[in-house]
């Protein structure tokens, strides 16, 4: 599907983009790995929702090594301005030319302080004047005002930029963008529209054991099987905040430099090293020692 | 993009996904997903640009354009289920069977006009009369929508409920010419029989016993083009095919590309492993183009054909193609010709017929053209019951003077 000639000649499908993320230690599902295909060809934003942990944003870092290209990773929070995410001007450097440049004309002065010597790129300008199409990660876009989603709109939609003292930059290629979001605040339908969607769930067993096995290749196998039932019942378990896989690879690190063989092999170290996996004291509550002996049972 | 993908639509199914898909989007809209103008654009070029062959590649494709959240995320491979497999077609056959018998008749009249493109006003007449009875019969018809194109036929659950309609279809036939054996007038006296049952009268012949009339079934010579042009709907054609032959069990199918196999034996025999070794054997030629009349003299020289030369009143032959031959063109006429006068009817079924527009373009199908009783269209299972009740028609005994047989 979609193969244009500049694509079959890097061999780039979706099948050659889930062995190259694999490759990195990522393992992607064919749906995962198809979207983010689309997300190439279409040359469209990639909008990537799921639960804290499910990884989203290693996801973009991987695939800026599958495709050989930078990554530039835009953070967004509340607050987040123009300033911080598209340019800046050299403010200090600005006033030390100005103090050089005493005794010129105004329009000299200007000239020389207005130019791309004193403009700091950010994230955004950054990306759209690279000569290869970076990777775009605007993580947690959903943690961002309206303002910026509004801005961003327009940067998305026309991948330029407007400096009232320099002109418009255009983008001499278009980055490939992957906006990640953990659904704390609603987007806008606008940005949504602009964007190919992408949920990414909680891997199921099999998937897991496969990413912990990738990542923590000595791990013991027994083990490894416990720890991710282990976990897969935590999921169902009414949790304030339910371990994500970032966590569960944390915790399998844990046991193995703790020594274990099974789980149930010193419950109340177990029940300590939970700090890897629970992040709240309800949480951690909720999971008393009964409980935990409990779900050990069932899974060992 | 990967192996198994080497198939490509051809322009009619290619024309059929995307009259689909619009109307897909719009049965999305009913589930809050909203897709503007930009978006459908975009899954129609997705579509046209590239080969879909593979539903999960359409189905993630779609996805991936057409979801905006998370619950759309989640409802949408249950509407796509329901739209591109089952429920969807379910419910278009609700709402046709909740409206009125004039609005049935005139999706029959519809569809006649498009079946009966060259088929005769009398044929059209017969067929608009009994359609929308008979087909009311068949349960799994219902089930399965019987407008929707066989190169859409890729579900198992719909396979199956195919197969179920085509032996429902197969029932069908079977009763039809039982009827028309009985309805026979002139038959004989079984004397015998007839004093031996009237022995408690004396040997009065107040009742008599009619001698059974053998039944003259109709024969067919059923050739399937398996070549890749052909490969959305020559499947179909063969589940309908293996129906039939239970129903008429001296059918013979054949299917050719470049070359010519039996698989009637195997097809009787429910050996459906051989009929999938032969196929993949044949498809092994793929690339070779498709040899109709090589394949038609191929099956002359066998002596098929020849065999019941005695029984042209009774003997039809149909073929399943779209027309591509590579042979000469003056060869595929020729051919025909030949087959005219051993066969009491030639039927050819062509897929690309599904088009309202299509004309016959190719020098060879338009040179045997003359020599063709009747050219319909085959890509949905209404074609095929059309096709049934022309098989019920073909063995007519009042028309075809088989009254004095036994």
């Amino acid at each position: 599907m979609m193969e244009t000639s500049d694509d079959t000649e890097q061999g780039l499908n979706e099948k050659t983009l889930a062995d190259g993320l694999a490759a990195q230690g990522y393992l992607a599902s064919k749906s995962l790995s198809f979207s983010l295909y689309l997300m190439y060809r279409l040359n469209r934003p990639l909008l990537l929702e799921g639960e804290a942990g499910v990884g989203k944003t290693s996801l973009a870092k991987c695939l800026s090594e599958v495709l050989a290209t930078k990554l530039i990773r835009l953070q967004c929070h509340e607050g987040l301005n123009l300033n911080q995410s598209v340019y800046e001007w050299n403010y200090q450097r600005q006033l030390l030319s100005i103090k050089l440049l005493e005794g010129q004309s105004v329009g000299a002065i200007e000239d020389a302080i207005y130019s791309e010597k004193y403009l700091l790129a950010r994230p955004l300008l950054e990306a759209i004047r690279q000569p290869q199409s970076p990777i775009l990660l605007i993580d947690e876009i959903d943690r961002a005002d309206d303002e910026f989603e509004a801005f961003l709109l327009e940067v998305l939609g026309e991948y330029q930029i407007t400096i009232p003292e320099l002109g418009s930059i255009k983008a001499s290629t278009k980055p490939y963008v992957i906006l990640t979001s953990n659904a704390s605040r609603e987007l806008s339908d606008a940005l949504r529209r602009r964007c190919l969607y992408h949920y990414i769930d909680y891997p199921s067993v099999e998937d897991e054991l496969r990413i912990v096995h990738l990542q923590l290749p000595h791990l013991d196998k027994a083990l490894t099987e416990q720890l991710v039932r282990f976990v897969q019942k935590l999921r169902r378990m009414q949790l304030r905040k339910v371990p994500g896989i970032a966590e569960t690879l944390d915790w399998a690190e844990a046991l193995m430099n703790l020594g274990f063989r099974s789980l149930d092999q010193d419950l109340s170290s177990l029940h300590d090293s939970l700090v890897c996996l629970l992040k709240y004291q309800e949480d951690r509550e909720t999971l008393d020692s009964i409980t935990l002996n409990k779900v050990v049972s069932t899974v060992v | 993009m990967s192996d198994q993908l080497d198939l490509q639509f051809d322009r009619h199914q290619l024309r059929a996904m995307q009259e689909k898909l619009v109307i897909f989007i719009r049965h999305l809209a009913a589930y809050g997903f909203q897709v503007d103008v930009n978006l459908q654009k975009i899954a129609q070029t997705l579509l046209a640009e590239n080969n879909f062959n593979d539903r999960f590649h359409f189905q993630n494709a779609l996805r991936t354009l057409l979801c905006k959240n998370k619950q759309q995320w989640h409802n949408f491979d249950q509407i796509y289920a329901e739209f591109w497999m089952n429920k969807g077609k379910v419910t278009a056959v609700k709402q046709r069977s909740q409206s009125s018998k004039a609005a049935a008749k005139i999706m029959s009249e519809d569809d006649t006009d498009q079946l009966g493109k060259h088929a005769s006003p009398k044929e059209k007449q017969e067929t608009q009369a009994g359609a929308s009875q008979a087909m009311s019969d068949l349960a799994s018809a219902k089930e399965l929508n019987e407008y929707i194109d066989f190169g859409f036929l890729e579900d198992e659950g719909m396979l199956q409920r195919f197969t179920e309609s085509c032996h429902q279809l197969a029932r069908l036939l079977a009763k039809k010419l039982r009827k028309q054996v009985k309805a026979h007038v002139g038959e004989q006296i079984d004397l015998r029989q007839s004093i031996q049952h009237n022995l408690k009268h004396s040997g009065d012949l107040f009742q008599l016993v009619w001698r059974k009339k053998p039944k003259i079934l109709p024969r067919f010579t059923v050739l399937v083009d398996v070549s890749r042009s052909m490969s959305g709907y020559s499947n179909a054609f063969l589940v309908f095919a293996l129906a039939i032959m239970r129903t008429l069990p001296d059918t013979h199918v054949f299917i050719f590309n470049t070359r010519l196999v039996d698989i009637s034996s195997a097809l009787r025999e429910h050996q459906l492993h051989k009929v999938k070794t032969q196929l993949a054997l044949l498809n092994t030629t793929w690339g070779g183009g498709t040899r109709i009349a090589h394949s038609i003299a191929e099956l002359q020289k066998r002596g098929v054909a020849n065999s019941r030369a005695g029984n042209r009143s009774i003997h039809h032959f149909i073929i399943h193609s779209d027309g591509l031959d590579t042979d000469p063109a003056a060869e595929l006429q020729q051919r025909v010709k030949a087959l005219k006068k051993r066969y009491r009817s030639i039927i050819w079924l062509s897929p690309l017929m599904k088009d309202n527009e299509y004309q016959v373009e190719t020098a060879a199908l338009k040179g045997a053209l003359p020599y063709i009783d009747h050219l319909l269209p085959v890509h949905n299972f209404r074609c095929l019951y059309y096709l049934t009740e022309l098989m019920a028609q073909a063995h007519n005994p009042t028309h075809q003077g088989v009254a004095n047989v036994g």
